[in-house]
């Protein structure tokens, strides 16, 4: 029973750190049909931000915010100048993402060096806890509310704020959107914007559990495109039951076939995409 | 008319495509003497090729860029800590620059990559890394390696049988590839020929984000674990080990990568007292070692590793090597043979060092313990020396060749159940 | 009509031009150029056989790498494992590259445009996981070494002039595809898929066949590439080798057949020369995908084209 409750649990915690780096790249998807393959680089570049504001102020929370609107800035710099004008070249948009993947790698050797670096979560977090003879780590239990107050705070500002409404109508259809007075343009940066920032934000609160380290972007980067091909693009519901799923599987799955240990992940997505290719709640294309 | 232009265009275009292609160094009749040398520079291992570019500035310093009378260059490449480029770059440096000698390759299974280029070009190849193999049962006529990664291994586990008598359970934890078998089966081989029970064993992808889940399918009756890591797991797995509160539960028995100083300052105090053994410790007492952790520490502001350490000590046997044949290493045969049988007396800070005849040598195993020192700074404090360990530990070595490599399914895990 | 000719004639003498280089450079040449002009066609391979599909077809694949690493994986795995001739690891090779292909291009013909890009893409991960975690198949992170070539074209230079004839045969074999009328309802389809069924073409059907030539041919790049680096691992297979050949085809001009080529051969020399002038290598490359794609759609070929009608025009006037 308590290895059941461990593996359920590491499993919902590792989906909390996926949900956050999905639901960013599923709304950027969503609404712009861009691929961004530089989101898991915004998570690794979030948790240097992060770690620098640390290391001058100290404060975890803090580094949590400055390591998201850091790369909410740095997403919506790269919106505006360049995605913007390649609007409808689904091909040109990704290999930009991709050129930007480099770029940035580059830059971080630049500014902070190769040295794998970690970062402590504050003490009252770094502890373990107990419930009878169930024994979790404080900060896994920490990741799982604070993914959770996101979503809600997610679920909030789309169905119950108007901003969130012309979100929902640009996932829908874009032009339709446009049509009934969405100013299209704001909602893009927007939603570049809080997607960036989901991105960086998650980085910095995996770096206590994960280490910041180069080539981490490009490790956890396939756990949130599965979450959302799975979960299908632009919805909220979906990035939230596919962030779940893939923690569990993966977890279930490395625990019973360690030697298929991405296999188990992947395949499923297979089946969903060759059955239902627009994700479980995604709508039909 | 203008076609007629653009085709113009394009014969010159060719020719300066050609001249770009050709403008490879004319081969002088004899000039100076090349070595080339891999590390990496990007990617997952950006830091451990950060170490041995450090290393070669403090080697470089020390013994200058003259060796037996000949000026010696350096041709640098870097394979973004990937093998498959690792290939395309050392044959680079063998037909390009053509060097007499090529130096390098992180991750076991580099070597294995590399290791037949050596032969192909009749050209010396000192593999940096530790493939088992290299110097046992698929042994090259050009290639040597600096270690083999299960050697270390073999006198730990003698080690820990002796002095911790205690210990008769063992978990063995390493990453899934040939590094993690060739270190955990070596450990495993000796221990249970010691009477010692492996009880369980996982391997898990290099790239592990998440190690929840085999930390929560950790035995319980084990007195200790046996953990090998590579790259980033040294960062990850402790602290999520720490996390599921087991870092006292097991005594932490382990390879010495697992708090190589290339990590060490990154790592909290979750590896302290850690127990692991390695060819190499910062904390070797010896002058050689001093000396060369003072100048290390000059360049990159922090201790050097067995990462700095080993390409630090290959160059010193690679000078030595030259000297040795008065610097003639246009004899390649004669060059080769003197790499392989080299003895190495004084001047390495991992102390000396004999060829074993079979294509790698023998060196001092060091048993060090991760503990902070007065002032609070993390070291690999030396609690045992186990001198001139051969690869084959006190094996035969033709019956120990006879058996099957170390992998994935070797040695079997017989008392695994289940 | 005399301005075709002259443009037809001119091409004639380019291809011949680049070919009589390419025979010739040996001689003249050191054998890591060699080397570096054997990668060349090889990514002109696998640039030529996406460029099928990316540039004729308007299909772009964002996951290339796959059938490129199949053709790759069954070559590698049939010669160091079973010990296979250079012929047996052929015919596997390409069996493997067409079943492989022909499952992707089942799911992926669902969907099109960026849904199109995202399925390729998911399912080079699938074949990446398998070459990655597949132990006992494919060596899992140690990957396979020690694949050799045949005697007779063990020699560098030898198996320069081999892939060299296949190139040749590959540029032939697509530059008559396009010409054809299959090749003419490939850029039909590109146009406009709702026209052509209108006109009774099975577009699906097109597409598909398009898909497998394709895949195809990346299998044969792969097959090619574990022969020359006689060492095959995840990497090659990974999602940048998918980007490097969307790229190259990207910078030489997509539509065209020396495009790839030429795109293959920039690529392929920067990649191994940058690295000799700076440390910044990243950075290079990274630079060269935001200029090509924001200041360079059509690439070198559009370039060229655009300075043809313009000076053509100042010509006839």
């Amino acid at each position: 029973m308590t290895f059941w409750l461990t593996q359920i649990f590491n499993g919902v915690s590792y989906g909390a750190i996926v949900f956050l780096l999905a639901m960013g790249l599923s709304l950027i998807f969503g609404v712009m049909k861009v691929i961004n393959v530089t989101h898991g680089t915004y998570f690794l570049v979030g948790a240097y931000f992060g770690l620098t504001t640390l290391k001058q102020t100290g404060n975890f929370f803090l580094a949590i915010l400055i390591g998201g609107i850091a790369i909410a800035v740095m997403g919506i710099v790269i919106e505006r100048v360049f995605l913007r004008r390649l609007q409808g070249n689904d091909l040109g948009q990704v290999l930009i993402t991709m050129g930007f993947v480099l770029v940035l790698q580059d830059a971080i050797l630049v500014i902070w060096g190769p040295d794998p670096v970690s970062m402590d979560a504050p003490k009252f977090l770094a502890s373990t806890g107990r419930i009878g003879g169930f024994s979790f780590p404080m900060y896994r239990l920490f990741l799982i509310v604070f993914a959770a107050v996101t979503a809600a705070a997610l679920w909030f500002f789309e169905s119950r704020t108007k901003i969130g409404s012309s979100v929902r109508a640009a996932v829908d259809d874009v032009e339709m959107a446009g049509g009934m007075g969405v100013n299209v343009p704001v909602v893009f940066s927007l939603v570049f914007g809080l997607g960036s920032f989901l991105a960086g934000m998650s980085g910095v609160l995996a770096a206590p559990w994960l280490g910041i380290q180069a080539g981490l972007d490009f490790e956890i980067l396939p756990f949130a495109f599965v979450a959302i091909i799975v979960g299908g693009m632009g919805s909220l519901k979906g990035a939230v039951v596919a962030s779940l799923l893939v923690g569990i599987i993966d977890n279930l799955g490395k625990t019973f076939f360690p030697e298929f240990a991405y296999f188990t992940l992947f395949l499923p997505m297979a089946v969903i995409l060759a059955i239902r290719p627009s994700g479980l709640f995604g709508r039909a294309m | 008319m203008i076609r007629k232009r653009i085709v113009f265009l394009v014969v010159p275009l060719a020719f300066a495509l050609a001249a770009l292609l050709a403008a490879g160094p004319a081969l002088a009749a004899k000039g100076p003497i090349k070595i080339g040398l891999l590390t990496s520079k990007k990617g997952v291992l950006a830091k451990h090729g950060s170490d041995q570019m450090n290393a070669l500035k403090v080697f470089r310093e020390k013994f200058g860029d003259k060796v037996a009378g000949r000026d010696v260059k350096f041709f640098i490449e870097d394979n973004e800590s990937k093998v498959a480029l690792a290939v395309t770059r050392v044959r680079k440096l063998l037909t390009r620059d053509k060097v007499h000698i090529v130096m390098g390759g992180l991750f076991g299974s580099t070597g294995y990559a590399i290791a037949p280029l050596a032969d192909r070009y009749k050209t010396p190849i000192l593999i940096w890394s530790c493939p088992d193999d290299i110097s046992k049962r698929k042994r090259k006529k050009y290639a040597v390696t600096y270690f083999s990664c299960s050697q270390p291994m073999h006198a730990f586990a003698h080690w820990v049988r002796t002095s911790m008598p205690n210990i008769k359970k063992v978990i063995t934890i390493g990453p899934d590839y040939a590094f993690g078998y060739e270190s955990t089966g070596g450990f495993q081989q000796v221990f249970e020929d010691m009477g010692g029970k492996v009880i369980q064993k996982m391997y898990m992808p290099i790239n592990t984000v998440d190690y929840g889940p085999y930390i929560g399918k950790l035995k319980k009756d084990a007195d200790a674990l046996f953990i090998t890591l590579a790259g980033a797991q040294a960062l990850r797995l402790p602290k999520q080990l720490k996390e599921a509160g087991l870092a006292n539960k097991y005594v932490i028995l382990g390879n010495g990568t697992n708090t190589d100083e290339f990590v060490l300052d990154a790592q909290g105090d979750e590896v302290l007292g850690w127990i692991s053994a390695l060819i190499y410790s910062a904390d070797i007492q010896t002058k050689d070692n001093q000396d060369f952790v003072k100048s290390f520490v000059k360049h990159a502001k922090k201790d050097p590793g067995y990462y700095a350490e080993g390409y630090y000590g290959g160059l010193v046997s690679i000078y030595k090597a030259i000297e040795e044949v008065k610097g003639n290493v246009e004899d390649k045969d004669k060059f080769f043979a003197a790499l392989r049988n080299l003895k190495v007396a004084t001047g390495m800070p991992a102390g000396p060092r004999a060829s074993d005849g079979h294509g790698t040598f023998k060196m001092n195993v060091y048993v060090r313990m991760t503990m902070k020192d007065e002032t609070g700074k993390k070291r690999n404090k030396v609690l045992a020396i186990i001198p001139n360990v051969s690869q084959f530990w006190n094996y035969k070595p033709d019956a120990f060749m006879k058996k099957p490599p170390y992998s994935r399914d070797y040695p079997p895990c017989k008392n695994c159940g289940n | 009509m005399r301005g075709e000719l002259l443009a037809t004639r001119g091409r004639v003498i380019a291809i011949a031009a680049v070919l009589a280089f390419a025979v010739a450079s040996p001689l003249f040449v050191d054998e890591f150029s060699v080397l570096v002009l054997n990668q060349c066609l090889i990514w002109g391979i696998l640039a030529l056989s996406l460029d099928l599909m990316l540039g004729y077809t308007g299909m772009a694949s964002l996951g290339h790498a796959a059938y490129f690493g199949t053709g790759a994986y069954a070559t590698a795995i049939m010669s160091a494992t079973y010990g296979a001739s250079f012929g047996e690891a052929f015919v596997v090779a390409i069996i493997a590259a067409a079943v492989v292909t022909a499952i992707c291009a089942l799911v992926a013909l669902r969907a099109s445009d960026v849904y199109f890009l995202m399925i390729t893409f998911a399912l080079a991960m699938l074949i990446w996981g398998l070459a990655y975690r597949w132990d006992s198949m494919t060596g899992g992170e140690n990957g396979i070494a020690g694949i050799d070539r045949p005697l007779f074209m063990e020699d560098t230079i030898t198996y320069y002039y081999f892939t060299l004839i296949v190139a040749a045969g590959v540029f032939l074999f697509f530059s008559v595809l396009v010409h054809s009328c299959f090749g003419k309802t490939m850029v039909g389809i590109r146009e406009s898929e709702s026209r052509m069924r209108a006109l009774g073409y099975n577009v699906w059907l097109h597409k598909f066949i398009i898909y497998m030539i394709s895949g195809l041919f990346s299998g044969l790049a792969g097959f090619l590439w574990v022969y020359y680096n006689s060492y095959v691992a995840p990497t090659d297979v990974e999602l940048v080798t998918s980007f490097n050949a969307l790229l190259m085809v990207s910078l030489g001009g997509p539509g065209t057949l020396a495009g790839p080529l030429l795109g293959s051969t920039i690529f392929v020399i920067l990649d191994n020369s940058v690295n000799m002038f700076t440390e910044r290598s990243l950075t290079v490359v990274g630079c060269i995908y935001i200029v090509v794609v924001l200041f360079a759609p059509e690439g070198i070929m559009g370039f060229i084209k655009q300075l043809r009608t313009k000076v053509g025009e100042t010509d006839n006037g």
